[in-house]
């Protein structure tokens, strides 16, 4: 499932390359979801099958540019 | 001397490193980034991040009901690349429940006339519908429905294999001489199932991307152009903005600001809210029709086919009591005058059941054949919804709020207007139809089976009107990086409320005050009481409470915003019917009983002065909000009274309106 998981990265990483602001998150949405336990197969299978979604959503030639709105919670 | 110039690229642009240019700092601290996280920051779990994704289409339609799979795929097959955006799946939107029927003068049952067609809605809309809109949509109808049976939408058959058109409310044969007219073709009792699921099935058939469960929370504006949508993901909890030209709200109407209602729980006003947010009016939001049949209790719809197959409506005596208010058109009288009579007989101690508060829809002195062949879904739900077997027992009916004939204002091609001046302008970039718009076709009243056939007549209107205007693949004006700051920022402030009242609370609240102030019979104290209350229910909004603080399928998040939708639409309602000082259609005050005129049309004409402007109420309503302290600002605009075309219809002049 690594192996998987990396395959399934390197899709997403290719799709967002020509596009700015992808990058960065798909590698945070990587790492972030890289402790999940190998037997946690339900959960796996969720984050496929949205990742899954996601990447056709990424790849359609009109989605354009990831940005972010953030907003500090120090300052509210 | 290459490598010199390289590195003096390199250095300049590592100096502009320190302030990234695509960062914009905005009053409400929320900043807008397109390079990933901001490098300055000290823990990433102290930020509130929301991703958002950019898309560019040449035309965005919001909701996928009859009007937004229509306009959708005219769009598409018009060229435009379109996306649609719904917050539910495109068959489960409210047009599935639809049950009547869709009129047009096909003249199967008898002759017919679209003229005459559009004589019933002139009447039907008690002179406050648009007549050149009514001309449109009523000479297009045979041809829609014409196209509807071409999709493959399997149409109730007479004997001869043509469609099956049955008796509805309000439709009649020449120009109200001659008779009831049989004009509504439906698919035994389920024309609102069939029409949604041919027109998704139809929509397969074209390239238009669909965002399922994306809930769109605002439209982008700029300089009073509409440049797009911003949207949230149900699903993953990201934003995404839908930037084009072209926009179409399809989101449908706002029953459920009522405590009883014969609409969906999804059924919140997203529209006409986006539209008040960016700052335009909404139109005739007053005009809130109570449908006759709904389920005593359940509040789930009982279709006017039952009356037009031959049900009656009887009270506790047992007596066919419409005949006393409408002898010509008895229990097919306009829908606005049914409502009225039935509350009258329960108000006079007439009501059925133990406490007197209903009356009852008769069906079984029909062949239990004709029941189980052109009203099988309503059987079904009388049974279990009531517990009635049809063919054996009445069902208890009562007024239930069904549809809301204001909303978006149109003009009869799609584009949505504002009033500047004492002129209709159009406002770029943005068009509306089906139960969000009010072109207006419905007036101060809607006639059954007319809805379908403005979902599916305006919903085509507005991909022509903007396959005329604008060519697939044009250039998008530029828009500011953070538009769309203030929806996010919203979204954050309700995702992480910690007030006091429970959304559930607030909504029901809302719901019992609307339902007990602004019903069928409506009067100035009353109405104040509720405007009041209504107010002081808005300023609850800021002590919500909300328990979801997360951001993957936050039903709490989405309830919340949509109910700050509705709360939109109601305090317009309820400000806007305490101001019309007179009865018109579905607004009925009992202090002001009768409707007011420019004229006086119960009296011979000549030697009349005709009232001015600001001294009659023959005119539509237009009302805008203060967002922060829900103020709502009232404006009038007349009605169009000219037809399209003079000589093929002529329009029909304001007259007493009888059934």
């Amino acid at each position: 499932s690594t192996v998987k998981t990396a395959s399934f990265s390197i899709l997403f990483l290719r799709a967002g390359q020509t596009k700015p602001g992808f990058l960065p998150r798909i590698r945070d949405e990587f790492r972030q979801n890289s402790n999940i336990k190998k037997t946690d197969v339900m959960h796996i299978e969720y984050l496929y099958r949205r990742g899954q979604r996601q990447l056709d959503q990424l790849k359609d030639v009109n989605t354009k540019q990831l940005g972010t709105f953030s907003k500090p919670q120090a300052e509210s | 001397m290459m490598a010199g110039v390289s590195r003096i690229l390199i250095r300049r642009l590592s100096s502009s490193q320190s302030l990234p240019p695509s960062v914009r700092c905005c009053s409400r601290n929320f900043h807008f980034n397109i390079n990933g996280k901001r490098d300055d920051a000290k823990v990433s779990n102290d930020i509130s991040q929301y991703p958002v994704v950019d898309h560019h289409f040449d035309a965005v339609v919001v909701g996928a009901g009859g009007a937004g799979l229509r306009a959708a795929f005219g769009l598409s097959e018009a060229g435009f690349n379109t996306a649609c955006v719904t917050k539910l799946f495109p068959t489960r939107s409210h047009t599935v429940a639809a049950q009547g029927g869709i009129n047009a003068a096909l003249g199967n049952m008898e002759a017919d006339d679209w003229r005459w067609h559009f004589y019933d809605t002139v009447k039907g809309s008690d002179w406050l519908g648009d007549q050149d809109a009514i001309h449109y949509m009523t000479e297009q109808a045979p041809a829609s429905v014409v196209e509807l049976e071409n999709f493959g939408m399997p149409f109730s058959r007479t004997e001869d294999g043509k469609i099956y058109q049955r008796a509805f409310g309000g439709q009649s044969l020449k120009f109200g001489k001659g008779g009831q007219a049989h004009r509504c073709c439906c698919v035994a009792d389920r024309t609102g199932h069939s029409l949604l699921h041919t027109l998704y099935g139809r929509s397969l058939r074209f390239d238009t991307s669909y965002f399922v469960e994306y809930f769109a929370l605002d439209l982008l504006m700029e300089d009073g152009e509409c440049k797009g949508v911003i949207a949230f993901c149900m699903e993953d909890g990201s934003i995404h903005r839908f930037r084009s030209k072209n926009t179409v709200i399809a989101t449908g109407g706002y029953g459920r600001t009522y405590f009883s209602c014969t609409s969906a729980h999804t059924s919140t006003g997203d529209g006409n809210a986006m539209v008040t947010r960016a700052g335009l009016p909404c139109q005739d939001l007053e005009f809130v029709q109570f449908h006759p049949t709904g389920i005593y209790g359940a509040g789930c719809l009982i279709t006017e086919g039952c009356r037009g197959e031959g049900g009656i409506l009887i009270n506790s005596e047992g007596e066919r009591f419409m005949e006393r208010y409408a002898p010509n058109a008895k229990d097919l009288a306009s829908r606005d005058v049914v409502s009225r009579s039935m509350t009258i007989e329960i108000r006079e101690g007439r009501g059925c059941g133990p406490e007197k508060d209903h009356v009852y829809l008769q069906l079984h002195h029909l062949p239990p054949q004709q029941l189980a062949v052109r009203l099988p879904g309503i059987s079904e739900t009388a049974m279990i919804f009531a517990g009635v077997e049809v063919t054996k027992e009445p069902i208890p009916v009562l007024p239930t709020v069904h549809y809301n004939m204001g909303g978006v204002p149109t003009n009869y091609k799609g584009q949505v207007i504002t009033h500047v001046g004492g002129e209709d302008k159009v406002v770029p970039g943005l068009y509306a139809c089906g139960e969000a718009a009010c072109a207006s076709v419905h007036g101060a009243n809607r006639l059954g089976a007319n809805s379908l056939l403005d979902l599916v007549v305006f919903g085509r209107a507005c991909a022509l009107t903007i396959a005329e205007t604008g060519t697939p693949g044009e250039k998008l004006s530029p828009l500011k990086p953070n538009a769309g700051e203030e929806s996010v920022a919203n979204l954050d402030k309700i995702r992480f409320a910690e007030g006091t009242i429970r959304t559930s609370e607030i909504r029901l609240n809302m719901q019992k005050t609307m339902q007990n102030h602004a019903a069928v019979f409506r009067t100035g104290d009353l109405l104040k009481e509720g405007c009041d209350k209504m107010d002081a229910i808005y300023q609850s909004m800021e002590d919500i409470k909300t328990f979801d603080r997360g951001i993957v399928w936050n039903t709490d998040l989405v309830e919340s915003l949509e109910l700050q939708n509705l709360m939109l639409n109601a305090v317009q309602t309820i400000h806007s019917a305490e101001a019309r000082k007179e009865s018109r259609g579905a607004h009925a005050r009992e202090d002001y009983q009768d409707r007011m005129d420019e004229l006086d049309y119960a009296k011979p004409l000549a030697g009349q002065e005709k009232k001015s402007f600001d001294q009659h109420w023959r005119k539509h309503t237009l009302s805008t909000v203060d967002i922060k302290t829900g103020k709502v600002t009232l404006g009038y605009r007349p009605v169009i009274d000219r037809s399209l075309d003079q000589e093929e219809c002529s329009a029909i002049p304001p007259a007493i309106r009888s059934y």
